[in-house]
C-alpha cells in the first residue's frame, strides 16, 4: 500500500511535467533535431560538453553553467527597448556584465551592449540567446535588435549563438535584406508526431514515474535522469520503487486498455497536440488518493467526453424558453436566407407561431385566461411582450451568439442587425437537449 | 485527511449543486505548493455562481496568507493547516504575509497596466483581513433588493462560528472589507489616481506631485507599464520568501529547489473576472497570461472567469488552450436551497418554502438567471403573506393562497428582467394597490417621455417617423398631392390595390421596411410631407419655427443626425424613436397615422 507522501509526490511531479514546468524525460521523434542543435552548437563554441535541447526543451539546460542562457520572448518583450532592457537584466544577473542600468533609452543602451559584447574574449562562457515566437520579434520596427544580435554572432570574438523559435514556417521571409545575410540560414524543422505510436509514446512519457521523482535524497544513487523505464521489472526492495512499478505498470495496462486508447487516438486525430492530451490529464491524477493510487482507465472517460461536447451548446442547455423560441424563430428565418436580421424580424417570427399555437388551442377549447395558452403537454406559453422580449434578444447578443455586424451606435437596437454564430443542427441540438422544452415548440423547431 | 474535508463540505454546504467543480478545483490546485494547470477557464452562464465559489474557493483555502503552509512539513493536510492559519489570523494581526491570489475584475481594470499594477498590488500585500459580520448585516443584505449577485448567504452563521470566517467576508459585496485597498485605492479609486498623479506632474506642480508620489509609494502601489516589468515582477514576487516560512523554504530548495532546477513556491493565483473583456482592453495581454506560468518559469495560474465560450478567444498563433471548467444549470433542489437563504427572519420556514416552490414551478421555464427569481421571489412574498397577516387566508390554504397571488404573477410575467423602477418603489406601490386594475401594480414609465413635446414637433415626429422613414419615396405622390380631380387622397381601395402591386413579394419576406427599421431621409421631404400634413388639418401657423424645432428634436436624439456636422447642406436625419411611441403621439395629435402608412401590419 502507497502512502499518501508517496502519492502526493507523484502527483507533484506529474502535474509539473504536463504543465510543462519540468522537461520531459525523453524526447520522441525529436532525436535527430535535439542532434543537430547541439552539433551546431558545439562547433561555435568548441566545447564537446554543451548540452541542449531541441524545440521542446530549450528553456532550462543551462544550469551546468558551461555557457550562459539569454531567453527572451516575442510575447513579452514586444520592443526592442524592452528586449535590450531584458538582456542587461539577465547578463547583470548572470553576473557578466558590469554595466548597468544607468543608460535607459535605447540609443544610449544599445551602444553599450554592443561593445560589451564585442570586447569579450574566446575564453569567456559562451552566450546562447533564445528568441522564442521568433516571428514577433521580426515585426520589430528596424529590426535592430535582430541585426545587431546577428552581426554579433558572426563578427564578435565572444562565441555567441542566437536560436530562435517560432511556427511560422515563412519567419524568415519576414528579414530585411541586411538582417538576412547576416543569419546562418541553419533551419532546424520539428514536426509534431506523425505516427500514433510516437504521440502515445510521449502521452506515457509524461505519466510514468522515474525514481528521480522521488527525491527525498534518500535515493541518491538512482537519481540519473534517463533510466530505462522498462527495467522496472528488476526494481525491489524499498515502498516506492513498488509503488513506481506497479503505477508504470498500471500506465502501461491504461494505453492497452480499448477505450483509453480509442480516445487518445481521438485527440491524436483532431489535434496532434500533446497538450490536448495533457489537459485531460489533470483530473484524473488530482484523483489519485490512498484509496486508488492508480490511474483507471474510467477515470479519463467522462473527461474525454467532456472534451468532445460543443461548448455552445453545453452553455445552451441553460437558456430560457423565450430565449430558445427566439433561436427557432432566427433558425427559420437563416433557412428563408434572411442571413442578417434585427429583433423586429425575429419576433414577428415569434409572434406569428405563437399566434398560431394560441388560435390552435382556442379552437381545441384549451385556452387559459391571460393570454397565456397551455400546451399539449400542460405547459404554459405565453406571448411575452416586446420589452421582455427584447432583453432575452440582448442577453442572446452578450453572450455572443448573436454578432451585430454594423456599428452599433446607429439607430434603435430593435433595428440593428445582426447575425446568428450558431449552425441550424447547433440549434435543432439545442432544442432536443434542452431540459423542458414542450412539444409544440420542439415541432416548430423540426417544421422546415 | 479529516480537515481537507471538512473546508470541502463547508464550501459545499456553503454552495449547493456546485460540489463537482468544487472538487474539480479542488483538485486541481492540490497542495499548496503543487504544480497547476497554467490556465483555467471558468464558464457558464450568468448567475450561477462563478465568482462567488472562486471567491470563497481562493479565500477559503488561501485565505489567512498561504504562507501558512509553514507549520507543515510534511505536505499532508496543507488545506488543514491553511484553516488553522486562518482561525489565528483572524484573531491576531497577521504577520507581513502576501495574498496567494489576486482577484481582478477586467471591467474595472480596463487598461493592461491596471490589470499589472492591481495584480502587482494585491500580491504583494497581505489578503484583506476578515471582519466578522453581524448577523443583522447579513439580514440588511438578505432583505435588500438591490444585490443582484448572487451570494448565497449563511444560515447558519452563528453554528458555523470561525470556520465561516472567510465565507461571509464575501457575502459582503457592497460594503467595503479591504480596510487597506479603502485608504489605498481598490478599483475604481486607485485609477484616477495614477493618472492625476501624470497630470499634475506635466502640469508642473512639482510639490503637489512629489507629495503624492511619496505617498503612493509608500502606499506600496508599484509602477508597472508593459508585460515585460509585469512578468519580472511576477518572478520576484513568487520567489520573495515571508519570513513565517522561511525555513521551510531553505528545506524545500535542498529537495525540490535543485532538482528542478528552480525554486519551488507556493502557487500564485490570478483570478480574472469578465475575461472577455480582455480581447478589446489588451488584446494582445491574453496569450501572456495564458502561458503566463511557462513565461515566468514560476508557479503561477491564471483563472479566467468568462461567460463567452473559450472559442472566442482564440486569435493568433501560439495561445495555450486552458482547462474549461463548466458550471452548469442549478437543479431544481439547489435552486430551492439557494432561495431558502433569502428568508426573512422569523418568517413561517414552510410557508416560505410553498411559495419559492411556487414561484420557481411558474418562472423557471422562461427565467433561468438566479438573480431575477430571487428578485421576484423578494418582490412578491410580501404580496403573498398578506392576506395571511391580514388574518383573510389561513396559512395552510395554499390554493386560496395561489389563486390570489396568481394575478401579480401574470404581471410579473410581463415586466420580467425589465426593472423599470426600483424595488423598493414597486413594493411600497404594490402593497397599496390591487392587482387587476388597469393601472396595474406594476406601474410603468413606459413612453411618458414623448409628452413634453408641443404639438407640432409631435406632428412633425409623426412625419418623420410614418412617411419618411418607413415609405418609399415614390409613393409620397400618392399620399399627399393634393390631385384635384380625385379630390385628395388616395381611397382605402387604391391603397390596397398599391399594396399590392409593389409589395407583394416583399409582403412574404421579413424585409418589410416596418421590420428592417426606419430609413435615413432628407429633410427636405420631411418638411414637405410636414407642410402637407399640416396644410390638410389646418393652416400652418406663422410662428412655428420649424427649423428650431427640428433642432430640438435632434438635440433631444429623437432625431439623428446621418450626414457630419459640417455639412449644412441637404442634411439627412434618421428617425431614432420606436413606432409603438410614434403611434401614441400620433394618437394624442389625433392624426391617423395608419391611413398613411405602406406594406404595415
Amino acid at each position: 500500500m502507497a502512502s499518501s507522501q508517496l502519492i502526493n509526490e507523484a502527483k507533484r511531479a506529474i502535474v509539473s511535467r504536463l504543465s510543462e514546468a519540468s522537461l520531459p524525460h525523453t524526447l520522441v521523434g525529436l532525436e535527430e533535431q535535439y542532434k543537430q542543435v547541439l552539433n551546431d552548437l558545439s562547433k561555435i563554441f568548441r566545447a564537446p560538453s554543451v548540452d541542449i535541447g531541441s524545440n521542446a526543451s530549450l528553456p532550462g539546460h543551462d544550469r551546468d553553467k558551461d555557457f550562459m542562457v539569454i531567453q527572451l520572448n516575442g510575447l513579452v518583450q514586444t520592443d526592442d527597448r524592452m528586449a535590450l532592457k531584458e538582456i542587461m537584466r539577465q547578463l547583470s544577473r548572470e553576473g557578466e556584465s558590469e554595466i548597468t542600468n544607468t543608460a535607459t533609452t535605447f540609443s544610449d543602451s544599445l551602444p553599450s551592449l554592443l561593445t560589451f559584447l564585442r570586447t569579450g574574449t574566446r575564453d569567456q562562457h559562451p552566450i546562447v540567446f533564445i528568441l522564442d515566437e521568433f516571428d514577433l520579434f521580426a515585426q520589430h520596427s528596424k529590426q535592430s535588435l535582430l541585426y545587431n544580435l546577428f552581426d554579433v554572432a558572426q563578427s564578435a570574438e565572444w562565441p555567441v549563438a542566437v536560436i530562435g523559435v517560432t511556427c511560422r514556417l515563412d519567419a524568415l521571409d519576414l528579414l530585411e535584406k541586411r538582417v538576412k545575410s547576416r543569419f546562418s540560414h541553419r533551419h532546424i524543422y520539428t514536426f509534431p508526431p506523425n505516427h500514433y505510436h510516437d504521440y502515445a509514446d510521449i502521452c506515457q512519457n509524461a505519466l510514468f514515474l522515474y525514481p528521480s521523482d522521488f527525491g527525498q535524497g534518500r535515493s541518491e544513487n538512482e537519481g540519473e535522469m534517463d533510466m530505462d523505464v522498462d527495467r522496472d521489472d528488476q526494481g525491489a526492495g524499498t515502498e516506492e520503487e513498488y509503488y513506481m512499478n506497479e503505477f508504470n505498470r498500471r500506465v502501461k495496462l491504461l494505453f492497452a486498455d480499448g477505450g483509453f486508447s480509442k480516445m487518445v487516438h481521438r485527440i491524436f486525430d483532431l489535434l496532434k497536440d500533446v497538450r490536448g492530451f495533457y489537459r485531460l490529464c489533470f483530473g484524473p491524477i488530482a484523483e489519485l488518493n490512498e484509496a486508488h493510487p492508480y490511474l483507471q482507465p474510467e477515470q479519463f472517460y467522462e473527461a474525454g467526453l467532456a472534451q468532445r461536447v460543443d461548448p455552445k451548446t453545453e452553455l445552451l442547455k441553460g437558456i430560457s424558453l423565450l430565449e430558445l423560441s427566439l433561436l427557432i424563430a432566427i433558425k427559420h428565418l437563416v433557412a428563408r436566407d434572411t442571413i442578417t436580421f434585427n429583433f423586429e424580424m425575429v419576433y414577428d417570427e415569434y409572434k406569428d407561431f405563437m399566434d398560431m399555437a394560441v388560435v390552435r388551442n382556442v379552437s381545441s377549447g384549451m385556452a387559459a385566461a391571460g393570454g397565456s395558452s397551455v400546451s399539449s403537454d400542460g405547459v404554459a406559453m405565453r406571448l411575452y411582450k416586446k420589452a421582455v422580449a427584447l432583453k432575452a434578444f440582448e442577453h442572446l447578443v452578450q453572450s455572443e451568439l448573436l454578432r451585430p455586424t454594423d456599428s452599433s451606435s446607429k439607430g434603435p437596437k430593435e433595428y440593428r442587425m445582426v447575425r446568428v454564430m450558431l449552425s441550424a443542427s447547433q440549434i435543432a441540438d439545442v432544442v432536443l437537449k434542452h431540459r423542458d422544452c414542450p412539444t409544440l415548440v420542439a415541432r416548430w423547431a423540426a417544421r422546415k | 485527511m479529516p480537515s481537507d474535508s471538512s473546508a470541502r463540505d463547508l464550501l459545499k454546504r456553503e454552495f449547493p449543486g456546485r460540489g463537482r467543480q468544487i472538487d474539480q478545483l479542488l483538485g486541481l490546485m492540490g497542495k499548496p505548493k503543487d504544480y497547476t494547470p497554467p490556465s483555467i477557464l471558468i464558464n457558464g452562464n450568468s448567475s450561477l455562481g462563478k465568482t462567488t465559489v472562486i471567491k470563497a474557493l481562493l479565500s477559503t483555502v488561501l485565505g489567512g496568507g498561504g504562507g501558512g503552509g509553514g507549520g507543515g512539513g510534511g505536505g499532508e493536510g496543507g488545506v488543514a493547516h491553511e484553516e488553522e492559519e486562518e482561525e489565528d489570523g483572524a484573531d491576531q494581526p497577521l504577520m507581513s504575509q502576501s495574498s496567494r491570489y489576486a482577484f481582478l475584475n477586467c471591467v474595472e481594470c480596463h487598461t493592461p497596466r491596471l490589470i499589472f499594477e492591481h495584480a502587482i498590488y494585491q500580491l504583494r500585500n497581505r489578503p484583506q483581513s476578515f471582519r466578522p459580520l453581524s448577523s443583522r448585516l447579513c439580514q440588511q443584505q438578505r432583505t435588500s433588493l438591490h444585490q443582484p449577485q448572487h451570494q448565497p448567504q449563511s444560515g447558519e452563521v452563528e453554528m458555523e462560528g470561525v470556520d465561516n470566517r472567510g465565507l461571509q467576508d464575501e457575502i459582503v459585496p457592497g460594503s467595503q472589507k479591504h480596510p487597506r485597498a479603502d485608504e489605498d485605492g481598490d478599483g475604481s479609486v486607485a485609477p484616477p489616481r495614477t493618472s492625476r498623479r501624470r497630470v499634475t506632474k506635466k502640469s508642473g506642480q512639482a510639490t503637489e506631485a512629489i507629495a503624492q508620489t511619496l505617498t503612493l509609494r509608500e502606499r506600496g502601489w508599484d509602477k508597472c507599464e508593459n508585460v515585460n516589468e509585469f512578468v519580472e515582477w511576477i518572478r520576484q514576487i513568487c520567489d520573495s520568501t515571508d519570513p513565517a516560512d522561511q525555513d521551510e523554504e531553505e528545506e524545500d530548495e535542498q529537495e525540490d529547489g535543485k532538482k528542478h532546477g528552480r525554486k519551488t513556491n507556493e502557487t500564485r493565483y490570478l483570478v480574472l473576472d469578465r475575461a472577455d473583456r480582455l480581447r478589446e482592453t489588451a488584446p494582445s495581454l491574453l496569450p501572456v497570461l495564458m502561458r503566463l506560468q511557462q513565461l515566468t518559469g514560476r508557479n503561477v495560474c491564471v483563472i479566467m472567469i468568462s461567460t463567452i465560450v473559450w472559442e472566442k478567444f482564440r486569435s493568433g498563433t501560439g495561445g495555450f488552450e486552458p482547462m474549461v471548467i463548466q458550471f452548469p444549470q442549478y437543479s431544481k433542489q439547489d435552486t430551492l436551497a439557494i432561495l431558502e437563504r433569502d428568508m426573512p427572519i422569523g418568517e413561517d420556514q414552510e410557508l416560505y418554502g410553498r411559495f419559492v416552490d411556487l414561484v420557481y414551478e411558474v418562472f423557471q421555464r422562461n427565467c433561468k438567471d438566479l438573480n431575477e427569481i430571487r428578485h421576484l421571489v423578494a418582490l412578491l412574498y410580501p404580496l403573498y403573506v398578506k392576506p395571511v397577516q391580514d388574518g383573510k387566508i389561513q396559512k395552510h390554504e395554499s390554493l386560496k393562497l395561489h389563486r390570489h397571488i396568481q394575478a401579480y404573477f401574470v404581471e410579473a410575467m410581463d415586466k420580467l428582467y425589465l426593472r423599470e423602477i426600483s424595488s423598493t418603489e414597486w413594493s411600497d406601490r404594490a402593497l397599496s394597490f390591487t392587482p387587476g386594475s388597469s393601472s396595474g401594480s406594476m406601474p410603468s414609465v413606459g413612453s411618458s417621455h414623448g409628452t413634453h413635446l408641443s404639438a407640432s414637433e409631435r406632428v412633425m415626429l409623426a412625419a418623420v417617423n410614418v412617411q419618411a422613414s418607413y415609405n418609399p419615396p415614390r409613393l409620397d405622390m400618392r399620399y399627399f398631392a393634393k390631385v384635384s380631380n380625385q379630390g385628395g387622397k388616395m381611397t382605402r381601395r387604391g391603397k390596397k390595390g398599391q399594396a399590392k402591386k409593389y409589395g407583394e413579394d416583399n409582403l412574404g419576406t421579413k424585409l418589410r421596411q416596418q421590420l428592417v427599421g426606419p430609413k435615413t431621409f432628407p429633410i427636405e421631404r420631411m418638411l414637405a410631407i410636414f407642410y402637407s400634413i399640416l396644410g390638410e388639418e389646418q393652416a400652418v401657423e406663422e410662428n412655428v419655427h420649424v427649423q428650431t424645432q427640428m433642432a430640438s428634436l435632434v438635440s433631444l436624439r429623437l432625431l439623428q443626425r446621418v450626414t457630419p456636422m459640417d455639412k449644412l447642406d441637404s442634411i439627412k436625419c434618421k428617425c431614432n424613436v420606436s413606432y409603438e411611441m410614434i403611434k401614441s403621439l400620433a394618437k394624442s395629435v389625433s392624426f391617423e397615422i395608419d391611413k398613411y402608412l405602406f406594406d404595415f401590419v
